[in-house]
C-alpha cells in the first residue's frame, strides 16, 4: 500500500506485530538456523506468520529481516537478497491492508574501540540492507545495545532512503544497555536521527514502563514500545499471557505512547488483545518536554544549574598541547583529559586549531580518542563546517558545537550540520561588524542567531549564548556589560548561556583573583556553562560555593562531602636541602638499581640528584640502562614476575622523564618503534605491556592501537622512517593478518625490522611469515630493540 | 564470589618469586577492582546428540573436527554453556593500562581466574544434574574444533541478547572475558 506512514501515525494508535522467531520455532524451525534464511528456503512459513499477525489486527507487518545483514551473512549479495525477499513476503502478506516495516537488527559485532566494527563498516552493512529493503513503508531499527551502531544504522537509513525511521534499544531493568548506554543518552542522541524512538525486548511491559517514562522525559519524537511477553523460564516459555500483556499496555497508552507491538514470546493473540484494549482508548497528546542536556554514549549532563566546561584541550597559547597535537602525542592529551574530569569538569571542550593540522582529519580522531578515555560529553571547538560535520559524525552522543556567530556565512554553513546531528550550539554574539559594545547589540545578535537556529529546527534549549568576555584591563566597562547581557538574554529567551571566563583578567597581575570574582558574578547573572580551567582549585571552589548559595546543592550535601577534610593551603615553604642530602651519592648506582628493581618512587629523586653531577646521557647509559637490563635478566631467569617487571619499567620511566627534562627535546630518545595489534584482534594487553617496557628503555613508541589495518602499519612505518615495528596477535585466526602485514611492510620498508609476539605464535611461525624476530615477552622485545638500535640512537646523539 | 589468588598468580607467570607486601596489596586491589566491575552471567542449553555423536538434535548444528568427536565419544547429550564478566571489565583493564600498567595486568589475570571460576561452578551444577556423567569443557579453537562455530553458540544460546556478547569478524568474542564450551553427557550404564 505505500501510504504515508507518518501521516497515518499522527492521530491514532498504531499496532506493530509481535514475536517472529518464537513463532517460527513453533513451526519447527531449528534453533540453529537463522530465521531470515527462510525468506528464500521456506517462504510459505514466513507468509503464514505474517498472515496470522495481519489477522490479529496489526497495522504494521515487520519483514523477516532482523538478522539479514552482511556481518551475519557474509557471502556476497546474500544479505541483500534475504532482505529484499523478506520485504517482498511482508508486502505480499500485508496485501494493502497494513504497512510494511523493514526490520533491521544489530550486526552482532561491537563497534570500536572495544570491538572490531568501525563506524564506517557498520554504516555500509546497514546501507546495504536499507537499499535492498527500499520497498518498505518504514524502517524499524531495533534491539540495539550499542549507541554507535544504532547511529550508524539510523544515518544509513536517513541518507539512503526517504522512509520514516523508528529506532529502538534494549535495556536492563536499571535502564542501561550492555554497553552502558542509558535511556537518557539514547533519547537525547537518537531524537536527531529518528521519527520514533522505542524500547524493545529483554523485559516485559511491567519492567519497561519506568524506563518508558524516562524516555518520554527526554525524547523529542513520539515513542513506541515492543516488550517481551515477560521473562522466559528455562524451557523458553514466556510468562505473560495475551490479556495480561494488553492490560499492562493500557498504562502505556495513558502516558502518551501511541505505537505498540510485541517482541520475544508475544503471539498473534497478544497483538489481538492489545488491539482490543486500544479500541476503547484515545491517544494522549504528548507535549515535547523542555530539556537542555548533552551526553556521551554513557553519560548525560543536564544543564539544570552550572555545569563546567573544561578548556584545557586547546593549543591556543599552550605550547605543550600544540606540540602534542603536532606530534600526535596522545598520552599527553589523555593526561589532560583525565585530570580535567577528575577536577570536576562536566563537559570537555576540544580544539585542535594549530597551523599545519588538518582539523577535518584531526577533530574526528580526537573525538574518538577522547570518547575512549572519558564519558564526559564533548564540545567541538571549531568553526569550519566540514571539520565539525566529520567530528559530529564520529561522536556518539549529543555534542556541543562551539561555535556559530551572527554572520550569515557561519549560520548557513553550520546550523544545518548542528541540526542533522542533533548537537547543541554555542551562539557567539559577534558579527561582521565586529565585537559588540553594548548590551543591546549583544541581545540583537543573540536574537538573530536564536531565530536562525529555530528556522533550522534547533530549539532554544539547544542554543548556548556566549555574549563574550572582554578584557577588563583594556575595556573596563565591558565586564559589566557582558554580565548585563547575560541577564537580559536569559530573561528574553529559554536558552542557556556560556562564557570563557579567564579572558577577563588578561594583562592583569594575579589573574586568578579577578577570574574567580568574575566567575561568581557571571553565575549570579545567569551563566550556565563557564568554560574554564578546572585544575585551578579556586575556579571549582567558586562553582561549588555558588551551588550552595543558589540553593542548587540541596542541603549543602555535595559541598559538605567535598570539603569535609579541607585544609587551607599552607604558604609555600622553600624546601631545604637536608632531605636530598640523605641520599648518599656514593651508592647512587646501587641504590638506583635497587629502587628501579623494587619499583620505588624514590628512584626519580635519586636520578635528579645524579643529574647534578652527571651528564643526562651518562645517567641513562651508566645507571638507568644497566638497572633495566638487570631487571630484564631477573625476569628472564624467573627471579621476578610480570607485574614486578612492569612496575620496574614504570619507575624507570619516571627516571627517564627526569633526565629528559634536562636535555634538548628528542636527544634522549633511543629510537622510534611502531607497535600494533593486527587487524581483527582486539586483545592488546600484551602489546601494551611491550609498549610500557620499551618506552621506559627510552624509545619513542608510536602506538597504533588494536585492530590495525595492514596499510596503517605500513604508512606509520614509512612516514616516520621507522627501523623497528612490533606486531602482536593473540588468536589463531588473526595471525594470518600478521603474515599479510609483515609481507606488506617488508615490501614497503625493507629496512624496517619486524618483531612479533602473541599467545599462539612460535619462533618457527614467526620465521615462516618473514618476521625478523619472535619475542616471547616484553623483556625479549627490549633486548631485540637494543640490538636493532645498537650504534644508532645514543651514539649518534653523542657525535652531535 | 571469590577469586583464587593462586590462579591469578599462575596467569601472571608466578613461579614462587618473592612477593612483597606491596605486591600483595596490589593483588588485593586488582581483585577488588575486578569483582566490582564484573557482572558474571551464564547461560546453558541441553541438547540430545544424534547418532553421529556431533549433531545437536533439533538445532541444525553439527560440530566439526576430530577433537570434538573424540571428546563426545560415548555421549548421548551435550550442554552448550557460555559465560561472561561483561564489558565493564574490558573498560576497566583498558583504563588501568593507561594509568597503572602493573595493576592492569594483575586485574586482567584476576578476571581470567574469575571467569574460570564462574564456568567451573556452572560445570559443577551441570555435573550434579547429570549424576557426574559429564566430560570436561571443550571450547572452539581447541585443536581442530573450528573457531567459526562460535557463531553457532551465539545463535543457539542467544548470547547477544542474554549475555551482551558480541562477535567480531574473526570470531573473537567481546567482552574479552567470555567463555563458551561444550560439556558432553555420557550415556547411562545399561
Amino acid at each position: 500500500m505505500k501510504k504515508d506512514f507518518l501521516k497515518y501515525a499522527k492521530q491514532r494508535f498504531v499496532l506493530l506485530d509481535g514475536g517472529f522467531g518464537t513463532e517460527l520455532q513453533k513451526q519447527g524451525l531449528p534453533a540453529g538456523v537463522p530465521p531470515e534464511a527462510l525468506n528464500l528456503d521456506a517462504p510459505d512459513k514466513v507468509l503464514a506468520v505474517h498472515r496470522a499477525y495481519l489477522e490479529s489486527g496489526a497495522d504494521v507487518i515487520l519483514s523477516n529481516t532482523f538478522g539479514a545483514n552482511r556481518r551475519k551473512h557474509p557471502a556476497s549479495g546474500e544479505a541483500a537478497s534475504l532482505t529484499a525477499a523478506g520485504v517482498r513476503l511482508a508486502r505480499e502478506a500485508a496485501g494493502g491492508k497494513a504497512f510494511v516495516a523493514l526490520d533491521i537488527g544489530p550486526t552482532g559485532a561491537l563497534t570500536e574501540p572495544l570491538g572490531d566494527l568501525s563506524f564506517e563498516e557498520a554504516y555500509d552493512v546497514f546501507r546495504e540492507q536499507v537499499l535492498a529493503g527500499r520497498d518498505a513503508d518504514v524502517i524499524l531499527i531495533e534491539t540495539m545495545s550499542d549507541l554507535t551502531e544504532l547511529k550508524a544504522a539510523a544515518l544509513a537509513a536517513r541518507e539512503n532512503s526517504s522512509l520514516p525511521v523508528m529506532c529502538s534499544m534494549t535495556f536492563d531493568e536499571s535502564g542501561r544497555t550492555f554497553t552502558g548506554c542509558s535511556v537518557e543518552c539514547f533519547g537525547l542522541t537518537a531524537s536527531a536521527y529518528a521519527d520514533f524512538l522505542g524500547i524493545n525486548c529483554s523485559l516485559g511491559p511491567d519492567k519497561i514502563l519506568p524506563l518508558m517514562k524516562r524516555l518520554l522525559a527526554v525524547s523529542r519524537v513520539p515513542v513506541f514500545v515492543k516488550a517481551n511477553a515477560g521473562l522466559p523460564d528455562s524451557e523458553m516459555n514466556y510468562s505473560v499471557g495475551a490479556e495480561g500483556f494488553a492490560a499492562m499496555y493500557s498504562d502505556y497508552a495513558d502516558i502518551g505512547v501511541s505505537v505498540m507491538g510485541g517482541c520475544c514470546g508475544t503471539t498473534p493473540a497478544h497483538i489481538a488483545a492489545v488491539k482490543g484494549m486500544l479500541s476503547a482508548k484515545k491517544p494522549v497528546e504528548r507535549i515535547i518536554p523542555y530539556v537542555s542536556a548533552v551526553c556521551s554514549a554513557t553519560k548525560a549532563v543536564f544543564i539544570d544549574g552550572v555545569k563546567v566546561v573544561g578548556e584545557r584541550i586547546n593549543p591556543t597559547g599552550k605550547k605543550a598541547m600544540k606540540e602534542a597535537l603536532l606530534a600526535g602525542d596522545l598520552d599527553y592529551i589523555a593526561a589532560r583529559t583525565v585530570e580535567q574530569v577528575e577536577a570536576g569538569a562536566d563537559i570537555l571542550d576540544v580544539n585542535c586549531g594549530v597551523p599545519g593540522i588538518d582539523e577535518g582529519e584531526m577533530l574526528p580522531r580526537m573525538v574518538r580518542f577522547l570518547s575512549s578515555l572519558t564519558d564526559a560529553p564533548l564540545q567541538i571547538d571549531c568553526g569550519k563546517a566540514d571539520a565539525v560535520e566529520r567530528a559530529l559524525r564520529a561522536y556518539t552522543g549529543k555534542a556541543i558545537v562551539n561555535s556559530v556567530n551572527a554572520e550569515d556565512g557561519s549560520l548557513d554553513s553550520l546550523l544545518p550540520v548542528v541540526k542533522k546531528y542533533g548537537a547543541a550550539v554555542v551562539a557567539l554574539t559577534v558579527s561582521e561588524r565586529g565585537v559588540p559594545r553594548t548590551v543591546e547589540e549583544r541581545l540583537e545578535l543573540a536574537r538573530k542567531i536564536i531565530l536562525a537556529a529555530k528556522a533550522h529546527g534547533i530549539p532554544e534549549q539547544d542554543v548556548f549564548v556566549d555574549c563574550l568576555t572582554l578584557t577588563a584591563g583594556a575595556e573596563q566597562e565591558q565586564a559589566m556589560r557582558t554580565l548585563s547581557a547575560l541577564t537580559a538574554i536569559k530573561r528574553e529567551f529559554e536558552v542557556k548561556t556560556t562564557l570563557g571566563v579567564s579572558n577577563v583578567s588578561f594583562g592583569l597581575p594575579a589573574r586568578k583573583i579577578v577570574n574567580t570574582s568574575f566567575l561568581t558574578m557571571a553565575m549570579y547573572a545567569g551563566l550556565d556553562l563557564p568554560i574554564l580551567n578546572p585544575n585551578i582549585p579556586e575556579n571549582m571552589q567558586a562553582v561549588d560555593a555558588f551551588n550552595v548559595l543558589s540553593g542548587r546543592d540541596v542541603g549543602c550535601a555535595r559541598y559538605a562531602e567535598k570539603y569535609a577534610g579541607y585544609v587551607e593551603a599552607a604558604p609555600a615553604v622553600k624546601p631545604t636541602s637536608s632531605g636530598a642530602e640523605e641520599l648518599s651519592s656514593q651508592s647512587s648506582e646501587g641504590e638506583l638499581a635497587h629502587c628501579i628493581r623494587k619499583g620505588l618512587d624514590r628512584a626519580a629523586e635519586i636520578t635528579r640528584e645524579l643529574l647534578k653531577t652527571h651528564d643526562g646521557l651518562e645517567v641513562i647509559d651508566d645507571y638507568l640502562i644497566p638497572a633495566l637490563n638487570a631487571v630484564g635478566e631477573d625476569y628472564a631467569s624467573g627471579k621476578i614476575f610480570l607485574p614486578q617487571l612492569i612496575s620496574s619499567a614504570e619507575t624507570a620511566k619516571k627516571c627517564f622523564d627526569a633526565v629528559r627534562a634536562t636535555l634538548p627535546a628528542g636527544s634522549a630518545e633511543k629510537g622510534v618503534i611502531v607497535l600494533a595489534t593486527v587487524k581483527g584482534d582486539v586483545h592488546d594487553i600484551g602489546k601494551n605491556i611491550v609498549k610500557t617496557v620499551l618506552e621506559n628503555y627510552g624509545y619513542r613508541i608510536i602506538d597504533l592501537g588494536k585492530n590495525v589495518p595492514c596499510e596503517e602499519v605500513v604508512r606509520a612505518c614509512r612516514e616516520n622512517g621507522v627501523k623497528l615495528c612490533g606486531l602482536s596477535a593473540l588468536m589463531t585466526t588473526t595471525v594470518d593478518n600478521m603474515r599479510l602485514t609483515v609481507e606488506a611492510l617488508k615490501e614497503a620498508c625493507p629496512d624496517c625490522k619486524v618483531m612479533v609476539g602473541g599467545a599462539v605464535l612460535t619462533a618457527d611461525y614467526a620465521e615462516k611469515i618473514g618476521a625478523d624476530r619472535y619475542c616471547r615477552d616484553a623483556a625479549e622485545s627490549a633486548r631485540y630493540a637494543g640490538e636493532v638500535f645498537a650504534n644508532r640512537g645514543l651514539e649518534r646523539e653523542r657525535k652531535k | 564470589m571469590k577469586i583464587s589468588r593462586a590462579e591469578t598468580l599462575r596467569y601472571l607467570g608466578f613461579r614462587g618469586q618473592e612477593l612483597t607486601a606491596a605486591d600483595e596489596q596490589d593483588l588485593d586491589r586488582a581483585e577488588e577492582l575486578c569483582l566490582s566491575a564484573a557482572r558474571p552471567v551464564t547461560v546453558w542449553r541441553r541438547f540430545c546428540l544424534e547418532p553421529d555423536g556431533v549433531t545437536l538434535s533439533g538445532s541444525g548444528v553439527t560440530f566439526r573436527g576430530n577433537a570434538i568427536l573424540r571428546h563426545l565419544a560415548g555421549c548421548d547429550a551435550a550442554y552448550l554453556v557460555a559465560g561472561t564478566l561483561g564489558l565493564d571489565v574490558d573498560k576497566l583493564v583498558a583504563r588501568l593500562m593507561r594509568e597503572d600498567p602493573a595493576l592492569a595486568v594483575m586485574t586482567d589475570a584476576a578476571a581470567v581466574s574469575l571467569i574460570e571460576r564462574v564456568m567451573d561452578e556452572l560445570s559443577d551444577e551441570i555435573s550434579r544434574k547429570e549424576g557426574g556423567r559429564v566430560t570436561r569443557r571443550f571450547s572452539c579453537g581447541y585443536a581442530d574444533f573450528p573457531l567459526e562455530q562460535q557463531t553457532d553458540f551465539m545463535r543457539l544460546l542467544d548470547m547477544g541478547r542474554k549475555l551482551g556478547v558480541y562477535i567480531g569478524a574473526d570470531h573473537i568474542m567481546i567482552p574479552q572475558k567470555t567463555v563458551t564450551a561444550v560439556i558432553g553427557v555420557r550415556k547411562a550404564e545399561m
